[in-house]
């Protein structure tokens, strides 16, 4: 009997909340908002916000594997949230500098009407 | 004799139990994206170079989807993989968006330092014109 609990146990149905991974998740969120992902990346901010909002839920309705994949992706989905933050402010840098140095008459480029 | 059918009773119950809550076998649909993802990638130059790490870490999970025998888990971690892998996409995104960055704030800087050369240039001639009993100003362009 104990043996047929503890097959069934490691096939992976869980008995335990997925405290670390719902933390995991919450965090990767909190970190994308902080890298104004709302602002950058809104659609995989809303659907990791909505991910840990479904495994919140799932922890509550103790049916916690489905908890556990949920917090995953929204942990995944927030990081790529704030990925391509990230890539966006670098890429607006470039943009930034690139306007300096097009109006810089001292620099390689001619000012207009030369 | 009996004790043991009852065994076999519970077991088959707990696993209809388990196959019912989401413990069965796995299919591969999801699987099959998630490598290609991958495979595309891992073909990619730019993200072998920039954000080989990442893309470790993608190629990690789809293993672990690989390996799992739960069909649920298996359709969750394909999924991971693939944002991992475009992840690690964003991170080559912004490496090679950093270091063209920088490279273009050195020229700015430099730029900088020419453009104030030539206006001390330009301000040092008016100085000497105000001392100058004449009048006279040296009228040499503000710009080369």
């Amino acid at each position: 009997m104990a043996l047929t609990w503890a097959t069934l146990l490691a096939g992976g149905c869980a008995r335990h909340p997925p405290t670390t991974q719902v933390g995991m998740a919450s965090r990767a969120v909190q970190q994308a908002e902080s890298l104004q992902a709302e602002s950058y990346s809104p659609l995989d901010l809303r659907l990791a916000r909505e991910e840990l909002r479904r495994a919140e839920r799932a922890v509550e309705n103790e049916d916690y594997d489905r908890a556990r994949r949920l917090a995953e992706q929204a942990t995944v989905d927030a990081e790529l949230a704030a990925a391509k933050a990230r890539s966006e402010k670098a890429r607006a840098r470039v943009a930034h500098l690139r306007g300096r140095l097009e109006t810089e008459p001292a620099f390689g480029n001619e000012p207009p009407g030369r | 004799m009996t004790r043991v059918r009852e065994h076999f009773g519970a077991a088959a119950l707990m696993l209809a139990a388990a196959v019912a809550l989401g413990c069965a076998p796995r299919s591969t649909a999801a699987l099959e994206r998630a490598r290609a993802a991958y495979q595309d990638a891992s073909r990619d130059e730019q993200v072998i170079e920039n954000a080989p790490l990442a893309l470790q870490d993608a190629e990690q999970t789809l293993e672990k989807a690989e390996r799992s025998p739960n069909e649920k888990d298996t359709a969750s971690l394909a999924y991971v993989v693939e944002r991992k892998v475009e992840i690690a996409k964003a991170n080559a995104d912004e490496r090679v968006a950093e270091e063209l960055a920088s490279h273009l704030a050195a020229r700015a800087a430099s730029a900088e330092i020419v453009r104030r050369a030539i206006a001390l240039r330009a301000a040092r001639p008016l100085e000497a014109g105000a001392r100058d009993p004449a009048g006279r100003v040296d009228a040499r362009p503000a710009r080369p």
